[in-house]
């Protein structure tokens, strides 16, 4: 069952991720990361990416770069990233560090790290697309920290303004940055009801629910779509949850263990 | 030991606020990293997070300059400088509003962050600002003077602070720091290193280095770029030398040629730095190494040099 097999990615998806982390003394953003696993592993299946090198591929552009714990094992699961490539996670020279670097080769669309900045190129990317007649979709995942930035409503206004229909607005709506909760550090209050005003169709979701995810990603609409996706920081590590070290943290071993131990039970006892 | 940011934000700011009660400072999601959570508990009505958003926090620190607060912004450098150049130019260049602009985790502290994440240009930036002070501290103790000085100052002024928490001492405590006016830290008769901010440990273990092979050392601890010490830099050594953890384009070594073109004779400079280009990502030691500002390669070039 569909389900099923997407369920037991995320979960070697969640392990691999723990293991990264792990792995660096540097600190690891397991926050953002665990926010959007599920979100990463559903897109990809919802995608049409037959190949990298297919034009017509739709683009998945993660403009909150920090999320690199489920972008780089959604990759491996689709067998475009290896374990190797995994194994040198913020080690040094790596390709792969705490933030993705533009490698078409390897599955990765854009260079994030600085926020806002990959919403604003998929505006070029999906005008582009729309122009060539490509009739593929571009989705961009932002992270509501990243609201923050005035570049993000620029951006906005510009997809509905050219009327860029074939761009997938997905939010991470995991209720934190890095200097707490949201709505005290900058509160956006109703994210739904300003992609309304900026004239998106907007759906609401449980961006940890597989089911409901794939019900929405693939959706097309003549107003470009927006999906607000209610998740967790951290999501289901019980000592992260909630915390706002989440959001950039070393990861001991003990801990390292614990969290494992608290991932395979959820999985096994749903 | 408190590193730069907390020596600043969790020891001198809370000092500062005795002494006077206009101060407002403004962090953009980056209070936790910079060291103000002391600060933000005692004083939050002294405190304004901004939330991911640089450049609406300069605009509102402008604002509220000009209706008598002493603002205090505080972010990445990378960030700070970068995104919001052009509110920085507009109130601290054009309108002169005096507010302390400071930049954490510059060069490449930043590390696995990435390229995204260095600031390798931002004294290049600051430096181009009209009437913009540009100070680059080289530990702890300095930064706190730094910054001491600025919330005091009628001009803008940008602070760059480096690194983590492990910053080692190196200023002599009895100095006095004077804005523009570099301090020299070895005296020495062939080379001139001209150091900034991070490098200028380094200079002087390179100093230590050089003597062994029987060469003698000058080297400075120029902490303001701008307005840069002219008078400090010594065209009678045989060779001088810039070192900087950032791109040699704009910064500290451009400032040191731009006096060095007014002369007829000088010796060669020497710019060490970032060669120009984005660099692979790494640890700190990594990419001094791949920069070639390690200890080994300033010494090995020096020598070469010569």
């Amino acid at each position: 069952m569909e389900e099923a097999r997407i369920k037991q990615n995320v979960l070697e998806m969640k392990l691999k991720a723990l293991d990264m982390a792990l792995s660096t003394s540097f600190g690891a953003h397991i926050g953002g990361g665990f926010s959007a696993m599920e979100l990463m592993a559903c897109l990809y299946e919802v995608a049409s990416i037959p190949s990298m090198a297919e034009e017509k591929r739709d683009r998945i552009i993660l403009s909150k770069g920090h999320g690199v714990l489920a972008l780089y094992t959604a990759l491996w699961q689709k067998g475009l990233m290896t374990e190797e490539d995994l194994a040198t996670f913020e080690t040094d020279g790596t390709r792969f560090h705490g933030h993705p670097h533009r490698n078409l080769e390897k599955g990765i669309e854009f260079s994030g790290g600085s926020l806002g900045l990959g919403i604003s190129y998929a505006v070029g990317v999906a005008k582009a697309c729309k122009d060539k007649g490509l009739n593929n979709r571009i989705y961009v995942i932002l992270g509501d920290g990243e609201m923050d930035e005035g570049i993000v409503w620029e951006a906005l206004m510009a997809i509905t303004n050219f009327g860029l229909n074939n761009v997938t607005v997905i939010i991470d709506r995991n209720q934190y940055q890095l200097d707490g909760p949201t709505s005290d550090i900058m509160n956006l209050l109703s994210i739904e009801d300003k992609m309304k005003a900026f004239g998106y169709e907007v759906e609401t979701v449980n961006g940890h629910s597989i089911p409901e995810l794939l019900d929405t990603l693939g959706k097309t609409f003549d107003k470009p779509h927006a999906v607000v996706a209610n998740t967790i920081k951290a999501n289901g590590i019980s000592f992260l949850m909630n915390n706002k070290i989440s959001h950039q943290c070393v990861l001991p071993r003990k801990k390292y263990e614990l969290a494992v131990e608290e991932i395979k039970k959820a999985y096994n006892g749903e | 030991m408190a590193g730069q940011g907390g020596s600043v934000f969790g020891i001198s700011l809370i000092e500062l606020m005795n002494l006077r009660n206009d101060l407002m400072v403004l962090s953009s999601d980056m209070s936790t990293p910079a060291g103000l959570d002391r600060f933000k508990a005692a004083y939050p009505e002294h405190f304004m997070n901004m939330g991911i958003a640089e450049q609406n926090m300069i605009g509102t620190a402008a604002g509220l300059a000009e209706e008598g607060y002493k603002p205090i912004c505080v972010a990445q450098a990378c960030f700070i400088t970068m995104r919001s150049f052009e509110q920085v130019r507009q109130y601290c260049g054009y309108m002169q509003i005096p507010m302390v602009i400071i930049g954490i985790g510059s060069g490449v502290s930043l590390q696995y962050m990435g390229n995204t994440h260095y600031a390798i240009e931002d004294l290049a930036l600051m430096r181009t600002i009209p009437g913009m002070e540009v100070i680059a501290p080289c530990d702890s103790y300095e930064a706190v003077l730094a910054f001491e000085y600025a919330v005091n100052s009628k001009h803008p002024v940008y602070i760059r602070l480096y690194g983590g928490p492990a910053i080692p001492g190196m200023f002599d405590e009895e100095v006095t720091f004077e804005c523009g006016k570099a301090i020299k830290k070895k005296e020495g008769a062939d080379v001139q290193i001209i150091a900034t901010g991070s490098m200028v440990g380094n200079a002087l273990k390179v100093a230590e280095d050089l003597a062994a092979e029987g060469i003698s050392t000058e080297v400075l601890d120029m902490h303001t770029i701008k307005p840069l010490d002219a008078e400090a830099i010594d065209i009678n050594k045989k060779l001088i030398v810039t070192l900087e953890e950032h791109n040699i384009i704009g910064g500290l070594g451009s400032a040191v040629a731009d006096v060095l073109s007014q002369y007829t004779n000088h010796p060669n400079l020497l710019k060490l730095g970032i060669n120009d280009h984005f660099i692979p990502v790494g640890s700190y030691k990594y990419l001094l190494q791949r920069c070639g500002l390690d200890i080994e390669s300033v010494k090995n070039a020096i020598i070469n040099n010569l």
